[in-house]
């Protein structure tokens, strides 16, 4: 694993710095339980930037932080669910907890293949419903178009956390050094994504 | 010139700038969380001047009355006191004029201000470096009290007493400074060893020294948490404050569960890091 670069420590620190900032002016608009949904997703993103700045990329390889990072998009999907498609709540909320029953259980117990797909599945659900929802929200004329953007930071986070989940195959989509390269932009551009197009939605 | 260059650079390492830095930024902490004074830069400035020479003096004084045990150890054994560049004498009288200089405009701001900071020094070398710490691993709880000093002290000069909330940051410190001082008491074993220092890990070996580690982490993010609810920062410094604990404890857990160094070391940065956003957070929440 390859150690991270100067460039890339300051991308993380601006991950923790943009999303710090979030979580302290930015969530008192919402309902509470929406408040608790970002503020996990956020604190997670904060926390993992610290924890690779500390670490390098070798934490990557411990389960408990690929289980902690699923709540990001999983947190985030849902605080959306909640304030645009109620109705759906608590389906989702259900499938979000057997999503992650199912990554721990695998994690530990299952064969690789099988635990990389439970991962891919829930990453992948997640990242489409935070990718799709401010596309239909907009194109409803229900939030300004900058509400894009956390569309775009839904794509990017689930991106680098699928390409992560690959590094368990034999044959992985992209090398580790590549992912481990790309990582520090993808989260940068998606806590930017996020925090800009939920702040102007 | 060169010659004066050289000496600043060698007393620079001495006064262990980044330790001192932080010590420094608990006091201005300290202060502005009484938001009282914070306009008031003629205190402002007395503050940090006075806990600038106290903590540097300090520091220099530690250096020469543990330059014996320093040459013992591969860690710092370069230090310009063992390694020759910095006479006994000479670091002696340095660091003596800074802590009684920075005692009396300490006393010049305030009188219980004055005494705390006097409390810090005589905990810090008499107590700590003289007394216990070639005899006691228990010796850094006394360290760890004198570390707790300037941010009460800063409080205690805006505030005009000592009360809960500054007790509450002293005890955070009080309790931070141990996983400091633990984690290198176990990366650096064999060198406390080898200079016949008892270190807790020695004492009661490595396992439970995480334990100690990990509980007080815990213990120093708690007061902290407290003190910061007490001082009424809004909730969204609250909820920031709660995530970083919540990555701290969960440092903490991993390294009791699957201990190894690098784990260890880890913590200990984010520990220090923990510390240094809090006192950041606690400022901005403050003055906003």
């Amino acid at each position: 694993m390859s150690k991270i670069s100067i460039p890339d420590r300051i991308l993380l620190f601006l991950t923790a710095l943009v999303s710090g900032y979030y979580v302290i002016n930015g969530l008192e608009k919402y309902q509470g339980i929406v408040t608790l949904y970002f503020t996990i997703a956020f604190g997670i993103l904060i926390i993992t930037a610290i924890f690779l700045t500390i670490f390098s990329f070798e934490i990557l390889k411990e389960p408990v932080i690929v289980v902690m990072a699923t709540f990001i998009p999983l947190a985030l999907s849902l605080g959306l669910i909640y304030k645009y498609l109620q109705e759906y709540h608590l389906l989702y909320l259900f499938f979000s907890m057997g999503g992650l029953l199912s990554i721990l259980i695998t994690r530990y117990l299952a064969p690789k293949r099988v635990a990389t797909l439970a991962l891919i599945i829930v990453h992948g659900i997640s990242g489409i419903i935070i990718f799709l929802l401010p596309i239909i929200i907009y194109t409803k004329g229900i939030s300004s178009f900058y509400f894009l953007l956390v569309g775009v930071g839904g794509g990017l986070i689930s991106l680098g956390g699928i390409l992560l989940s690959t590094l368990r195959f034999t044959k992985p989509i992209l090398a580790a050094e590549k992912i481990n390269a790309l990582l520090p932009k993808l989260l940068f551009l998606a806590s930017l994504g996020f925090v800009i197009g939920l702040s102007l939605e | 010139m060169k010659i004066i260059r050289k000496e600043l650079k060698f007393y620079w390492t001495m006064i262990k700038p980044l330790q001192t830095g932080l010590l420094l930024l608990t006091g201005i902490t300290g202060f502005i969380s009484s938001r009282c004074s914070v306009i008031n830069f003629v205190k402002l400035s007395g503050l940090t001047l006075s806990l600038f020479l106290t903590i540097a003096g300090t520091t220099i004084l530690n250096m020469v009355f543990d330059h014996d045990i320093d040459l013992k150890m591969l860690r710092t054994m370069r230090r310009p006191i063992p390694s020759g560049k910095v006479k006994v004498k000479e670091a002696l009288l340095m660091g003596t004029i800074m802590c009684l200089v920075g005692l009396i405009l300490a006393f010049m701001l305030s009188l219980l201000y004055g005494i705390l900071i006097f409390a810090g020094i005589l905990f810090d070398i008499l107590v700590y470096t003289i007394l216990l710490k070639r005899k006691t691993s228990w010796s850094i709880f006394w360290g760890g009290i004198s570390g707790a000093m300037p941010i009460l002290a800063g409080r205690t000069l805006g505030t005009g007493s000592i009360d809960t909330i500054g007790i509450m940051f002293a005890l955070s410190i009080l309790l931070w400074i141990p996983t400091h001082i633990m984690t290198f008491n176990m990366l650096y074993f064999n060198d406390y060893k080898n200079a016949g220092i008892p270190t807790f890990p020695s004492k009661y070996g490595f396992k439970n020294t995480r334990m100690v580690i990990a509980l007080s982490s815990i213990g120093a993010s708690i007061a902290i948490g407290i003190g910061i609810t007490a001082l009424g920062l809004s909730w969204g410094y609250l909820r920031l404050l709660a995530i970083l604990s919540a990555g701290l404890l969960g440092l903490a857990i991993m390294s009791v569960l699957k201990p190894s160094e690098k784990i260890n070391f880890g913590l200990f940065k984010y520990a220090s890091l923990y510390m240094l956003i809090a006192m950041l957070l606690t400022t901005i929440g403050s003055v906003s």
